[in-house]
């Protein structure tokens, strides 16, 4: 029996400049429905490579994926994928891109579409902006829309790519609760990449911590402190500031190793 | 341009207390916008009108008529041309004559670049493959080509058109082309994880993200293609404004070119406002200042 999505061995190398560079080697994870993972490493480790070869634009050079099991090949239409920038179309309003999966999966942009994009973006605090263009927003609101869009078509596991990577330390703090808030409704699986240790502990259920690269797999701790967590306070916990020294050991050294 | 100024910001029930301020500031900036606009549109009229009486001034006195002509010189010459009992036809049968060969040429051109844009950048091969061709036949001066094309459509309107279109073909062509590649693939990526196929992301996602390429390459396609049809006409050809010119120039007729040049002048801006028009309204997405409206006319 194997996990819900079961990555295996996975490797990835390409050319660059007539040398071959090792992204990722030998990087294997199990990962249970509804668990929410994060990624840390030290810039270049590959995270980013990690989650396009997961998205299925890529293909890896080694090892494979298992989604319930069955060898997925391309793109899996169970997963979603928030990239660091929000990509939103900027001639769509704000409304427009969040129903462009659903017009994309052949869904009518009629009745139960139309609630939940309402439902979505209510939710994010978002009303109000619905027919704003993209450039009207705040690289906040900006970031939300693009979490929403993922949201939207409901896939089963979201990978997410320092979503909240290019905003400012307050709004950093009141997405990460919101996505908690969100994750704690509708369960999905979440692979969360993100390059700041606070964050990853907040938001997960397990720690995975990446080598330099070639990227591979480091170690995985388990993060204890109950649920449901309070992202502007957790830093005063015990239990975060203990976990949070063994992980900062373990990266420092990976980080000056690359340095 | 000097629209109505309000006195009075919008209302605003939505906005909180807190953001009336900032929304007071805009509406603030804006107005003095308006102001400034109202200003330079002023003042463009009034050097206009102090160009023509300068002209009409020193025109005569200090500078031979026959060289410069003059403005009421032109007005003469303008209602007698334009007037019903002209031997050759009148200014209406050389204007309507250039523009419908400009205006076939330039739908076929602007269609057919546009088509074989996406395709070619699509084909990625192919492209590389007839890229330095493309760029030899249109690096010629087209005029170069007149010849021949008169040599292969003969007298009437055909080659006139072909001129048009293959100038128009390319401008368009390399705008639509260029413009496609340069759609980020992220958009792309993103569009595919989403769940879009080629199809629905060329339609939803290509082709709007490359339309501010190809509206610029519409825009400085309807000079150019005037050019054509002019240079066709001043060969050869027993109709047209560019006809009128060669005539004009034969008889040494200075106003009249001089009216030619400005009824070309006219159209050509009349055209471009048009189009910037249309753009605004259909890339009103984009932010302030990037709907190229700033582009200039070549010559």
């Amino acid at each position: 029996m194997s996990a819900f999505l079961s990555i295996r061995g996975l490797g990835k190398r390409f050319l660059s400049r007539g040398t071959v560079v090792r992204a990722i080697e030998n990087f294997s994870l199990d990962i249970e429905e509804g668990e929410f993972v994060t990624i840390v490493g030290p810039s270049g480790c590959g995270k980013s490579t990690l989650l396009n070869i997961l998205a299925g634009l890529y293909p890896p050079s080694a090892g494979e994926i298992l989604f319930e099991g069955r060898h997925v090949r391309g793109l899996n239409p169970e997963i979603g994928y928030v990239t660091q920038q929000d990509n939103l179309l900027p001639w769509r309003t704000l409304r427009k891109n969040v129903l462009l999966p659903i017009e994309f999966r052949g869904g009518s942009a009629s009745g139960g579409a139309e609630e939940r994009v309402g439902a979505l973006i209510r939710k994010v605090g978002l009303s109000g902006f619905d027919n704003h263009y993209p450039h009207e927003l705040s690289g906040g609101m900006r970031q939300r829309a693009n979490i929403i869009r993922t949201l939207v078509y409901n896939p089963r596991v979201i990978l997410m790519d320092e979503p909240f990577g290019p905003l400012d330390a307050q709004t950093r703090l009141t997405l990460q609760n919101q996505l908690l808030d969100l994750w704690n409704d509708e369960r999905k699986t979440i692979i969360f990449i993100t390059h700041d240790l606070t964050e990853a502990i907040s938001l997960a259920d397990r720690v995975v911590l990446m080598t330099g690269r070639p990227g591979t797999i480091k170690s995985v701790t388990p993060i204890r402190i109950p649920r449901p967590r309070d992202v502007y306070h957790i830093h005063r916990s015990e239990a975060y500031r203990e976990v949070y020294d063994k992980l900062w050991e373990e990266l420092r050294v990976e980080v000056a190793r690359v340095m | 341009m000097t629209q109505e100024v309000q006195s009075r910001p919008p209302e605003e029930v939505l906005i909180p207390a807190g953001l009336q301020g900032l929304r007071l500031l805009i509406w603030r900036i804006r107005r003095t916008e308006e102001l400034r606009w109202a200003r330079v549109a002023l003042l463009r009229v009034l050097f206009g009108i102090v160009m023509v009486a300068l002209w009409e001034g020193v025109s005569g006195r200090l500078i031979d008529q026959r060289i410069i002509s003059s403005p009421g010189a032109l007005l003469e010459a303008f209602l007698d041309l334009a007037g019903p009992d002209n031997p050759d036809g009148t200014l209406w049968t050389h204007f309507a004559y250039t523009m419908e060969n400009t205006f076939w040429g330039y739908l076929a051109g602007a269609l057919l670049g546009i088509l074989f844009g996406f395709m070619l950048a699509e084909a990625e091969v192919i492209a590389q493959v007839i890229e330095p061709f493309i760029m030899a036949f249109n690096g010629v001066p087209r005029i170069a080509y007149a010849p021949l094309f008169i040599a292969w459509f003969g007298i009437e309107r055909q080659p006139k058109i072909i001129l048009v279109l293959t100038i128009v073909f390319f401008l368009c062509f390399v705008s639509t082309f260029s413009g496609i590649r340069s759609v980020p693939q992220e958009l792309v990526n993103v569009a595919r994880v989403l769940g879009g196929r080629k199809a629905d992301i060329l339609r939803k996602v290509v082709l709007p993200a490359a339309s501010p390429w190809i509206f610029s390459g519409l825009k400085i396609s309807i000079p150019f293609g005037m050019v054509g049809a002019i240079v066709g006409e001043y060969i050869i050809a027993d109709r047209g404004l560019g006809y009128l010119l060669q005539r004009y120039n034969n008889e040494y007729f200075t106003t009249g070119i001089i009216l030619v040049i400005f009824i070309l002048m006219f159209f050509v801006v009349a055209v471009n406002q048009l189009l910037n028009w249309a753009e605004g309204r259909m890339l009103r997405w984009r932010p302030t200042g990037q709907t190229g409206q700033e582009t200039a006319i070549p010559n």
